[in-house]
């Protein structure tokens, strides 16, 4: 390993880490850590060709804002969908999708997403799709038990027939620590 | 932009869970449907482009 790369590995390691850190004392993270290596992360994609990259910031933005132009946004990215492919954005492409309207039905925050988009247009790999998800599952899935026992799996089927939170345990559980953890394991064992 | 604009860290919680697995049960039923939608979508482009 160069240089260069374990200075990359560490920078994006120290970010993960600041941002975890960040969402289990505060339970929010500021802007000035999730906006930036976004749009940074965006331009640098851009700037090697992978145009695709910003298209799908404008167009998951817009949506963001205005849900109601969800059909333009997916004819968007039926329209650039070749080029997607040439790039081998697909993965990316998935994953922002989830993760906005994940947002939009208030399951994820605003600095959940922005730090799975950054980690996803920096690295657009499935594998990392893989990782997010399989760390997503295990974080809460500990979360779950811990709080439910032995009735966690009735608990779980109650709740996939109402799709409503049940009680509030009391404590917090954020989730951002799940994301930095897929992204730290990515950029160490699979980069 | 309410999205650059959105500080909140979400919370890990049951319905966060059992997304996660219906997303995992539809990734696994896709591929062993042996759906390609990466080339439904460039059909669809493609007809969308007049190609």
């Amino acid at each position: 390993m160069s240089l260069a790369e374990a200075a990359f590995r560490l920078t994006i390691s120290a970010w993960l880490v600041y941002l975890a850190l960040a969402d289990i004392r505060h339970g929010q993270v500021t802007n000035w850590a999730t906006v930036p290596p976004l749009l940074g992360a965006v331009a640098w994609q851009t700037v090697r060709g992978e145009w695709t990259a910003a298209v799908l910031l404008v167009l998951g933005l817009f949506v963001a804002e205005w849900p109601i132009t969800w059909p333009l946004g997916i004819a968007g990215i039926v329209a650039i969908w070749p080029q997607v492919t040439i790039q081998g954005m697909e993965a990316t492409t998935a994953v922002w999708i989830v993760v906005l309207v994940l947002w939009l039905l208030d399951v994820l925050g605003g600095a959940d997403v922005k730090t799975v988009m950054t980690l996803m247009v920096l690295f657009p790999d499935p594998r990392l799709a893989w990782l997010l998800l399989l760390a997503w599952l295990g974080f809460s899935l500990v979360y779950v038990v811990r709080r439910h026992g032995r009735t966690t799996p009735r608990v779980l089927l109650s709740t996939l027939g109402k799709m409503a939170h049940p009680s509030r345990s009391g404590h917090r559980s954020p989730a951002l620590p799940a994301v930095a953890m897929a992204g730290l394991v990515y950029v160490w064992f699979y980069l | 932009m309410r999205l650059l604009k959105d500080r909140q860290g979400a919370e890990l919680t049951e319905v966060g869970l059992v997304l996660a697995l219906v997303v995992v049960v539809a990734i696994i039923a896709l591929r062993l449907l042996g759906g390609n939608i990466s080339d439904v979508l460039n059909r669809v482009a493609s007809a969308i482009g007049g190609g």
